[in-house]
């Protein structure tokens, strides 16, 4: 079996607690958007004055609806917690988005052919919330939310062209090729698990 | 590797016969790789008219997995790539050009573009300064002619032997899939350039009346035309810091861990570049190129207030700046009346619509605007002479303030233009602060400012560049300024709240940037006047027009000292009254002066409703992309004809019929093209 350690590739945000979903939501459907292998009709959504591509396919509206919702709860309880089991900076989260291939096992180890799904690729949005003290920081951070909106959404652009040799052949038409999943706050421990290895 | 069903049936094939498929296969992906890029890239500047099949059905480019409605307007140009065949010759690189010009401009309109300061320059003087021709070229209506090309797309087909190039033992439908991500990135980045904020803005002003539009051209282009330089009228500067604001678009834009690989290159001379990752095939890598303009915020403006801000800019003394001559930057309704200045206060004159003035949340902005309602109207508070902004010299906002009453009912609301705040910031109580703060901002950073020389440009390094593109707008108003009308071309976008933008400068005072030039002159130019600090309910509005009341005769002599006045003007502004004051439409005050204004007029009310439907549009309830088929047509081909027999496309779908009925169902006929050659992978 492959071992091989898939990429990853992770993209910084900065928003404020009133625009954060959107970011958040915004980015992950600029991702999907270049994964998902079936006949897309592009939509369009602005987030903060940016036009981003909106994928509008149930699955992936509702996913992303529901996992950026479930950030910026963890990320209200970092920044309102102390405790050290959350992440201790507050007001800083992760949000993982893996796309995985099913391959069929030839011999498998129970003795049983199966599928199995293994990640190909690993995108970490590291989403870091800003608060504002006075009315000319939140001028701030609005201008430093847009530039790391945009700097992100073409940091994709740029990574799904320059990276194109490593998505696993299609063998498939009528669904989505790749599943995927959406994973907050992973620990660093836990890709372990995700590599195939059991 | 997959099931053994496909590799089956491509073992029955003889190897003729798969040679050949694959020889079609080859011939539709670059075929469809041309015609597709260029319809992706037409579709995104301009609105082109759809296709109806035979049946009545919407006819669709469904290549590369990605939908697009498709067209016939294209067809006539693209023509040589359509039938593209390896066999018989390699194909030509496609250049699509996306451009304006100042065709439909009238005599008395001239083409200008705002730079990062606010200053507006003319472009036709900026390209016929660093032409040779002598007898300038004229548009149909007698007006000056010129033509700026603000992107050059190169679509091409590369020598399989080239640095980077073709793979020849890439398997077709890996390449397939590797376009299917290349269509998707660049559909995204289509969205993420300057001129596509142009198009929207140029697309949502009904009232433009055709005066300026987005146009495009297809041509075919030398072998790696690419890498020869842009014509003049791309690379050419039209404002002396368009070179930094090259540099700075650039890291706007990429990371810098990724900057390498991006292959753009910010040269200090030459437009702004892109290029995608080639797609390897085995006939060779197919490339996109773009070279573009990061700047492109142009508006049409009145020939006369030009030639009047001129006129004035000179003696002010002006630095003898490079190419097109410069404007004092300003709402362009300020240089309008400042032309004719030489009028006393009570004269009428064109205003702008006073509905726009409660769309912004910040004072500073508005004063801009309100200036010339204000200069005109106000006479008696003691402003003196409202008249020309000459003092602004360079980059003041000629924010003529008129004094009095008449600027009472005038003042921006500060807490319930929701279509800005909403779409931007969730928490209202927020948007409101944060509106407020922006006023009170921009007189300290005036403040800083006027300390130094009243005509002093701040350093083009100290002003965020970024302040003049829509995309760093503050709040929510910055979406729905692409929205606006004719308002948002008749006065510089740039001078609308992306200018006073609070947001745009990270700095300590963030409206500093673009409102301090217009506060710097306005106050360094201002003679004493105390009666309009005395009308609380004027507010920040009347002391600006005070200040701004400086007429020409006053010039440069400032008799107050400006520290002085930017107090007043910051305790009113941060007077109750001030922030609890509302804007009240203004449609009845508007009048129509002088005639040739007439078509920049916009009703106020008509603004409104346009505010309050982008900031629908800010939530996303209607994708933008979706609406622009309502808007009226644009100019949509440089080769119009009027009714095109569709064109059959049977030609492809027989030879992919048979490859695609067992892996796909039943399709349009166009739909038939398609190859989907992911049911034949391994």
């Amino acid at each position: 079996m492959e071992t091989r350690r898939p990429p990853e590739y992770t993209l910084e945000l900065s928003a404020d607690r009133s625009s954060v979903k959107d970011v958040v939501k915004g980015v992950l459907h600029t991702i999907f958007f270049h994964r998902f292998f079936t006949p897309v009709h592009p939509q369009t959504h602005d987030v903060l004055d940016l036009t981003l591509p909106y994928l509008s396919e149930a699955d992936i509206e509702s996913l992303v609806e529901t996992k950026a919702t479930a950030l910026v709860r963890a990320l209200d309880t970092a920044s309102t917690q102390q405790s050290p089991q959350y992440n201790p900076k507050a007001g800083r989260g992760t949000i993982a988005v893996q796309f995985l291939e099913k391959k069929r096992r030839k011999a498998g180890w129970f003795g049983v052919k199966g599928e199995e799904e293994t990640v190909w690729e690993n995108w970490i949005i590291e989403v870091t919330l800003s608060s504002a003290r006075s009315e000319s920081e939140a001028v701030r951070n609005r201008r430093t939310m847009e530039k790391s909106l945009q700097k992100a959404a073409m940091k994709i652009v740029t990574i799904v062209n320059k990276e194109r040799n490593h998505i696993p052949p299609i063998t498939t038409n009528e669904t989505n090729p790749f599943p995927y999943q959406i994973v907050i706050n992973p620990r660093s421990d836990g890709w372990g698990q995700k590599m195939g290895i059991f | 590797m997959a099931g053994g069903g496909e590799s089956s049936r491509q073992v029955q094939m003889t190897s003729a016969e798969g040679q050949e498929k694959d020889t079609t296969r080859m011939n539709q992906i670059l075929q469809h790789f041309h015609t597709k890029a260029a319809l992706m890239i037409c579709a995104a500047r301009a609105n082109l008219p759809k296709s109806i099949t035979r049946d009545g059905a919407l006819r669709q480019d469904r290549w590369f997995n990605t939908v697009l409605d498709d067209t016939d307007v294209l067809i006539d140009d693209l023509q040589e790539w359509r039938r593209l065949d390896l066999s018989t010759e390699r194909p030509p690189p496609l250049i699509v050009e996306v451009y304006v010009d100042t065709a439909n401009l009238n005599q008395n309109q001239a083409l200008v573009i705002t730079d990062d300061l606010g200053k507006r320059w003319d472009v036709a003087d900026a390209l016929t300064g660093s032409a040779e021709s002598s007898p300038r070229p004229t548009n149909r209506q007698g007006g000056k002619f010129c033509e700026v090309v603000l992107e050059r797309w190169t679509i091409e087909l590369d020598d399989v032997n080239s640095a980077g190039g073709g793979d020849r033992g890439e398997l077709l439908p890996n390449v397939y899939k590797k376009g299917v991500v290349l269509f998707r990135s660049l559909y995204a980045f289509l969205r993420f350039l300057p001129t596509w904020k142009l198009y929207r803005r140029l697309g949502r002003s009904s009232a433009n009346g055709g005066g300026l539009r987005l146009k495009y051209r297809l041509k075919s282009g030398d072998k790696h035309s690419a890498t020869l330089s842009a014509e003049d009228s791309l690379s050419t500067p039209l404002f002396p810091s368009e070179t930094i604001k090259r540099e700075q678009h650039y890291s706007d834009l990429y990371d810098s861990d990724y900057s390498t690989h991006s292959r753009s290159s910010p040269l200090p001379d030459g437009p702004s570049r892109h290029r995608f990752d080639p797609l390897r095939t085995p006939a060779g890598p197919l490339h996109i190129h773009l070279a573009y303009r990061p700047s492109v915020d142009f508006t049409v403006a009145s020939s006369e207030a030009l030639l009047s801000s001129r006129f004035l800019g000179l003696d002010q003394g002006l630095p003898a700046l490079q190419g097109g001559r410069s404007l004092p930057p300003q709402a362009q309704h300020t240089r309008q009346k400042n032309a004719f200045a030489a009028a006393p206060p009570s004269r009428t004159m064109p205003r702008e619509p006073r509905g726009l003035l409660g769309h912004y949340g910040s004072l500073g902005i508005y004063k801009k605007y309100m200036e010339d309602d204000e200069a005109s109207t106000s006479a008696p508070k003691g402003s003196g002479g409202e008249g020309s902004e000459a003092g602004s010299a360079n980059n003041n906002a000629a924010v003529q303030i008129g004094p009095g009453s008449a600027s009472g009912p005038r003042r921006p609301s500060l807490d319930t233009r929701s279509p800005f705040k909403a779409g931007s910031m969730a928490s209202s109580p927020r948007g409101a602060s944060f509106t407020t703060a922006s006023i009170g901002i921009s007189p300290t950073s005036t403040k800083r400012d006027t300390a130094r020389s009243p005509v002093t440009l701040p350093p083009p390094g100290s002003v965020p560049v970024e302040f003049k593109r829509p995309s760093y707008h503050p709040t929510a108003k910055r979406v729905s300024l692409n929205t606006l009308p004719q308002q948002a071309l008749r006065a510089p976008p740039g001078s609308l709240p992306t200018e006073t933008a609070i947001a745009s400068s990270g700095s300590p005072s963030p409206m500093g940037a673009p409102s301090v030039p217009r506060f710097t002159s306005s106050f360094a130019n201002r003679t004493k006047r105390t009666s309009s600090t005395s009308q609380p309910a004027n507010a920040g509005g009347s002391t600006e027009s005070s200040a701004r009341g400086s007429t020409s005769d006053q010039a440069a002599s400032a008799t107050r000292s400006d520290d002085d006045d930017i107090a007043d003007f910051l305790k009113l502004v941060e007077s109750k009254e001030v922030k609890g004051m509302k804007m009240l439409p203004s449609g009845g005050r508007q009048t129509v002066d002088l005639s040739k204004y007439s078509n920049m007029r916009d009703p106020s009310g008509q603004l409104a409703d346009e505010m309050s439907a982008s900031s629908l549009l800010n939530h996303g309830s209607t994708p933008p992309s979706r609406r622009l088929s309502n808007v009226p047509a644009l100019s949509t081909s440089s080769s119009p004809r009027p009714s095109h027999v569709p064109h059959v496309r049977s030609r492809l779908s027989t030879q992919s019929i048979a490859e695609e009925a067992a892996a796909r169902g039943p399709d349009d006929e166009d739909g038939d093209e398609e190859p989907l050659l992911f049911a034949t992978e391994f």
